[in-house]
């Protein structure tokens, strides 16, 4: 992780406005998800263990900052209940065990049973519907950007990104993590599976 | 023992191989349009600056937002402070993709801010910087943090640092003005007269081109910038007007001979002209590409006013615009792929949009008179003159027309962008 420091000097006409610039950048391009490595084709349960998902690790927070923080938590927890009632949309809910996952939408529940045991092709065809409806990039963006993201598809539908390739624009490659984030988990699949998710406007 | 080990290869070889033939494809195209979701927090290190952070915010979120290509969320939605810590799973319930974190502070009348940029589906800091600036620099600060953000989405560059350039009006008389790109801290330059025409803009150079017009005389000024000295270049007692520069040495110019107006080349150094277009009938308003090899103009040679296309050696003159009877007005779009112009529509004057590779001009205005278009550096939006009012304003709208505007509460007309 390099630290970069430089100045930057900026004069404006008729103003002598100044503006100097001290930049430091740290993390600076996040490592996506590192691809797995197969042996074989035979990947061990701690490799699929790569969610979506994983919390930033805490840092340390002195016990007044905690205790506001819980305050306004409660505070806000009452207007979060008002928001999910208005918003029809995905929601995040911490299970008994602590893990977080997405919760699944009714239609999502329905076709968790259905698509048990049917063929691959109307399974392909479903969950391209699915990912396709929660891929939003803005009408205003760049057009002609692709971007790649081979997926793995577990047997209840959770969803393990194995490879990802950028398009190129930090906006497009959240729109599309954001999609695959908000799909999983998948309808049942007939079978594991790795597909190809090719992304393009 | 070679052997076997050429064959193990082999085999890794072509099991790999099969793999990569045995995947599924699945292509995914069209997403739905929606912009990126973004909460932007301000938080005033001491009571000196608390005053500040609201409009800070306004600026970045103001800036940000026109662009279209992202959308803030309201702080009252908010389950975190500006000063506690990131968390991404207090941003997720509010279908957050990004947040930004501003820590604003002043001291020994230096303002500086840190800005920390977070991926809330990553859960990452992506980016953090610093600022600081002589005095109270607030608006500047905002739009260079606002630039800041949107370029580490889009690696592009946006126009929130640029100006814009005018001509307003006080005590009865025209006046230069120039204003930031949002509107804000408009600020007059000293120069007025009768009638100023038709500023343009040299951007390598910093130069601007404009015309005066005092009772029957026409004079030719350039202004340059780094030096803020100005310059007489032609004088005339018939029309001329300040078109494109062609380089910093050359002026592209209307000028009237013996009742006509026709497009000549103007040396700024020997400040000698040179017939460059000419023919039957009406030559003006010459504008330059953005590669300098093509102008744009406007003629009447065909009966009435259209926009025709010719190389800067003149020749090879080809007419575009084949709708409406009085189209004038060209200018370049900066990624040189289309050009704005002005054409009569029932009696009124709107702006339209015309690709070079061919398709429909697309109307862009319908609201009172709208010229004078003017394209924003990145070629993404487009500020002009109305009258939709009641009285002329700049106003301002993205390339496809939406989100028109006004930009000043006052006069203005023949708006020009300003990096």
């Amino acid at each position: 992780m390099g630290i970069v420091v430089f100045f930057q000097n900026k004069v404006f006409i008729n103003e002598r406005e100044r503006f100097i610039t001290v930049s430091i950048y740290v993390n600076k391009e996040p490592a996506v998800i590192s691809p797995i490595s197969r042996n074989s084709g035979d990947t061990s349960a701690s490799e699929r263990d790569k969610t979506l998902g994983n919390p930033l690790p805490q840092g340390e927070i002195s016990k007044d900052a905690l205790i506001e923080e819980r305050i306004h938590e409660i505070k806000a927890k009452k207007r979060i209940e008002k928001l999910a009632r208005l918003r029809a949309e995905i929601t995040e809910t911490i299970k008994n065990d602590g893990r977080r996952q997405i919760s699944k939408t009714a239609t999502q529940e329905q076709n968790q049973t259905h698509y048990a045991g049917r063929n691959r092709g109307d399974y392909i065809e479903n969950i391209k519907g699915i990912i396709q409806k929660n891929w939003h990039y803005p009408e205003l963006g760049r057009k002609g950007l692709r971007g790649t993201v081979v997926i793995f598809i577990r047997k209840n539908g959770v969803i393990d990104i194995i490879d990802f390739k950028s398009s190129g624009e930090r906006l497009f490659d959240i729109s599309v993590k954001n999609a695959i984030l908000k799909s999983s988990p998948l309808p049942v699949p007939p079978e594991e599976t790795e597909i190809e998710l090719r992304f393009s406007r | 023992m070679r052997l076997l080990r050429y064959l193990f290869a082999f085999i890794i070889i072509i099991s790999l191989k099969e793999t990569a033939y045995g995947r599924l494809f699945i292509d995914i195209n069209e997403p739905l349009t929606r912009p990126l979701s973004l909460g932007i927090q301000v938080q005033g290190e001491d009571s000196e600056v608390k005053k500040y952070t609201k409009e800070l915010l306004a600026v970045i979120s103001g800036d940000l937002t026109y662009t279209g290509l992202f959308s803030t969320i309201d702080d009252k939605l908010f389950l975190e402070l500006p000063q506690t810590p990131f968390k991404p799973e207090n941003w997720r319930p509010l279908g957050a993709d990004a947040v930004a974190k501003i820590r604003l502070s002043f001291s020994d009348n230096t303002l500086k801010a840190v800005l920390s940029l977070y991926d809330v589906h990553e859960g990452l800091q992506i980016m953090k910087k610093e600022y600081s600036g002589e005095g109270v620099l607030l608006r500047t600060l905002g739009h260079a943090i606002a630039r800041d953000i949107y370029r580490r989405f889009t690696d592009r560059d946006p126009p929130f640092e640029a100006k814009i350039l005018y001509v307003g009006l006080v005590d009865g008389k025209k006046s230069l003005f120039i204003m930031d790109w949002d509107g804000a801290r408009p600020r007059r330059l000293g120069i007025s007269a009768e009638s100023i025409i038709s500023p343009r803009w040299f951007e390598e150079a910093r130069l601007l081109a404009y015309t005066v017009r005092e009772g029957r005389k026409w004079q030719i000024r350039i202004i340059d910038f780094n030096s803020m000295m100005q310059k007489r270049v032609f004088d005339s007692s018939s029309l001329v007007l300040a078109g494109d520069f062609l380089d910093r040495r050359t002026l592209l110019i209307t000028h009237t001979e013996l009742d006509n107006q026709d497009i000549f080349m103007l040396d700024l150094e020997t400040l000698k002209i040179k017939k460059l277009i000419t023919g039957y009938g009406i030559d003006i308003e010459p504008a330059t590409s953005p590669g300098k090899d093509k102008i744009l103009f406007v003629s009447d040679r065909s009966g009435s006013p259209q926009i025709y296309l010719a190389d800067v050696s003149g020749y090879n003159i080809k007419r575009l615009t084949y709708r409406g009877n009085y189209n004038t007005s060209a200018r370049w779009s900066p990624t040189g792929d289309s050009f704005v112009y002005v054409s009569a529509v029932n009696g009124k004057n709107q702006i339209f949009l015309q690709r070079f590779d061919g398709g429909e001009p697309l109307q862009l205005t319908d609201r009172g008179n709208n010229e004078e278009p003017s394209f924003s550096p990145d070629g993404r939006y487009i500020a002009f003159s109305s009258d939709r009012d009641g009285q002329w304003k700049i106003y301002i709208m993205r390339l496809d027309g939406s989100e028109q505007r006004p930009l000043t509460t006052h006069y203005g007309f023949s708006p020009l962008w300003i990096k």
